[in-house]
């Protein structure tokens, strides 16, 4: 059952100067994304920082409102909705509390003047799930069921975040996004900020939420080899646009945009005896929103570029079946 | 059986040794304390660790947060305030102990002999001025050249790691410029004074993975030029596996396995390496768990007694929840403090 799904989604952010704060530019942060998730999908996001993996996680949810294009949300009785311009007031309190979010860095978001038990039935409060006398009482057993569904134990829940560690903050958070049962997370770098021995943790808890809820994700990150591990699908930003698309594993066997692969060769080879990095041919780094540039975003840097390249922008092509990218060289 | 590897392994090292026959010894860490008084009790983020640095190597120390591998390259800086912090142990220089150095001749060693590039090149730098003055100041405090054969020097050096443009880029400040283009900029401040030790502190965690890739190519090709040491510290130990010769890996605040690089990673002994090692997000999980390592790595102020990864170790045995294991060394230049080696056992 389809969950959301976008046409051409665009963000363009205004840059402001002057006295009288003029646009005087626009950062192009996302450029006609299409993307569609159903029921116990995961889809991952992949990209270096500046691609607009953030600003399409958080324009779906509706943090940003986007500049052009239409995102749809199916509710549960499979109605659907076009939410680009502003919610239905009917419509918002079942999309808020079906679509949640879980952010990079637990340090930051988690209020540290709330205890656990405060910060876990938020949410439960906010959309009312508990009601009558014996709501207290209900909710504080919802957070403690929570609480072990997340690996900690029940006591926790008088203590405040600073008592805890990076990986127990980042429990804390998914514990706080999957009180409500959502349909679909959305993961922003949820494991960049925690140390290596713990990252595996967290993934394997996300993993078994997952099959038990059967949620849809959205899993946002810089890091392939973690996206390859969560994902069915797996898009790959450069500047704003998605340039490849496909299912995680026909990405990483047969990675057809140039950039994807430059990507995949920079991945260090965790092998001393096989060093890698000298091998790594992209040079450059990538240009600013800002002032894109012409055709293909990627041909400044493109090993492989033709001459159409800085005057078309290439559409998307399908390779292989379900397998897309948007470049020249697919139509030689 | 061991005894056999072990004389294979001295061979190897004899033959080593007769090839490159001048190792030279540039730094030499013994016995480094660096505790911290903290309201929750004193902070042992550095705890009596050894390890030295021969010239032209790269040593990488590799661990997670916490263990104390920051802690000990602002030691060897000097960079520690002390008191209220306390500093013991010995940083033998050249001919002399840097512990205890004075002030007044710490800033001789550093920034010249020694010098450091930090994880964050947008917060290293000062905002208000311009690259290229900042690049000036370290020429003025350190090298014998006036204003005009300084730039010209700074210029060259900007030119020799590739920087397209040095001579414009030399008056843009940094908010002009990319991560990854100041984090050469970095490099480049490093190089000015010709330094005998680099400490890279994460240098590429910052960065993006194509970027990271140009910035450790160039370390390598400047470590190959000058044949200069670079202690490189990190958590990834993908990027070790890249550019270092020997690693370091500490927990809490110990070092818990020396070994050159291809031995650690082919065959890591202490439990809290193998699983690091086994923590790498493989492609062939797919579809499976991911094997890692339980629990969580402990606060400075809390650390285990004996073996401090022992809460967290699958083959901890009840000598190590008492006493700390010292030293092993199954194979020539691979030691490992853990107790399971115990008696020339091999796990």
């Amino acid at each position: 059952m389809k969950i959301l799904s976008t046409r051409n989604l665009k963000k363009y952010f205004p840059i402001r100067s002057g006295v009288f704060l003029q646009v005087s530019g626009w950062v192009r942060a996302l450029e006609n994304v299409n993307t569609e998730i159903g029921q116990g999908e995961t889809i991952g996001i992949v990209g270096e920082s500046g691609c607009g993996k953030s600003t399409l996680g958080r324009t779906i949810v509706k943090i940003h409102e986007p500049t052009s294009g239409s995102i749809t949300y199916c509710d549960p009785s499979g109605a659907s909705h076009d939410i680009s311009k502003g919610i239905d007031r009917r419509v918002e309190p079942v999309f808020r509390k079906d679509v949640q979010m879980i952010f990079q860095n637990p340090f930051d978001s988690l209020d540290p003047r709330m205890t656990i038990r405060d910060t876990i039935r938020e949410p439960l409060q906010t959309h009312r799930l508990f009601a009558g006398r014996k709501a207290t009482k209900a909710m504080d057993e919802r957070v403690a069921e929570l609480l072990m569904k997340v690996g900690l134990y029940p006591e926790y829940a008088q203590r405040y975040p600073h008592e805890f560690s990076g990986g127990q903050r980042q429990r804390i958070a998914i514990a706080r996004s999957i009180s409500v049962n959502p349909r679909l997370l959305i993961c922003d770098e949820p494991t960049s900020a925690l140390d290596v021995s713990v990252q595996s943790q967290i993934i394997n808890l996300l993993r078994d939420i997952q099959r038990e809820t059967n949620m849809a994700l959205i899993f946002i990150s810089h890091n392939l080899d973690v996206v390859h591990h969560m994902s069915d699908r797996i898009m790959v930003m450069y500047l704003g646009n998605v340039v490849e698309s496909a299912p995680a594993t026909e990405l990483f066997d047969n990675p057809a945009h140039p950039y994807t692969q430059a990507l995949m060769s920079a991945i260090p080879s965790w092998n001393p005896k096989d060093r890698k990095l000298g091998q790594v041919k992209l040079e450059g780094e990538p240009p600013s929103p800002i002032n894109p540039p012409s055709g293909c975003p990627f041909h400044p840097r493109c090993p492989h570029r033709l001459a159409n390249c800085s005057k078309v922008k290439p559409g998307m092509a399908e390779v292989s079946e379900g397998h897309f990218s948007a470049c020249h060289l697919h139509r030689v | 059986m061991t005894g056999a590897i072990g004389h294979e392994h001295e061979l190897e090292y004899e033959r080593e040794r007769e090839r490159e026959p001048e190792r030279e010894r540039i730094l030499t860490v013994r016995n480094l304390k660096t505790y911290f008084p903290t309201p929750e009790g004193i902070v042992r983020a550095v705890d009596d660790v050894s390890f030295h640095l021969d010239r032209g190597e790269v040593l990488a120390l590799v661990g997670e947060s916490g263990c104390g591998k920051s802690v000990s390259a602002h030691s060897i800086l000097g960079l520690i305030k002390a008191p209220p912090a306390k500093v013991e142990g010995e940083i033998v220089f050249g001919d002399r102990n840097l512990i205890g150095l004075a002030e007044k001749e710490y800033r001789h060693v550093r920034g010249k002999q020694i010098s450091m590039i930090f994880q964050e090149p947008m917060s290293a730098f000062d905002p208000l001025y311009t690259v290229g003055h900042q690049l000036m100041e370290v020429a003025k405090a350190h090298m014998p050249w006036d204003e005009s054969q300084a730039k010209e020097r700074i210029i060259d050096t900007l030119k020799s790691i590739h920087i397209p443009e040095p001579e414009k880029r030399y008056d843009e400040y940094p908010h002009e410029m990319s991560g990854g283009m100041l984090q050469r900029i970095m490099i480049a401040m490093t190089l000015i004074t010709s330094p005998d030790i680099i400490i890279a502190d994460e240098p590429t965690t910052a960065l993006d993975v194509t970027i990271q890739a140009q910035v450790l190519n160039l370390m390598q090709d400047l470590q190959n030029q000058y044949r200069g040491s670079i202690i490189f510290i990190t958590h990834d130990l993908g990027t070790v596996a890249e550019i270092a010769d020997r690693v370091h890996v500490m927990y809490a605040g110990k070092i818990v396995e020396k070994a050159p690089v291809v031995e650690l990673f082919a065959s890591p002994i202490h439990p809290y390496t193998a699983g690091l090692l086994t923590s790498r997000v493989r492609r062939e999980y797919k579809g499976k768990d991911l094997p890692y390592i339980e629990g969580h790595v402990p606060r400075a102020y809390e650390f285990p007694e004996g073996c401090r990864f022992h809460p967290r170790c699958p083959k901890a045995v009840a000598k190590c929840k008492e006493i700390p294991p010292p030293e092993f060394e199954p194979a020539q230049g691979h030691t490992v403090a853990c107790w399971l080696l115990e008696g020339g056992h091999n796990r």
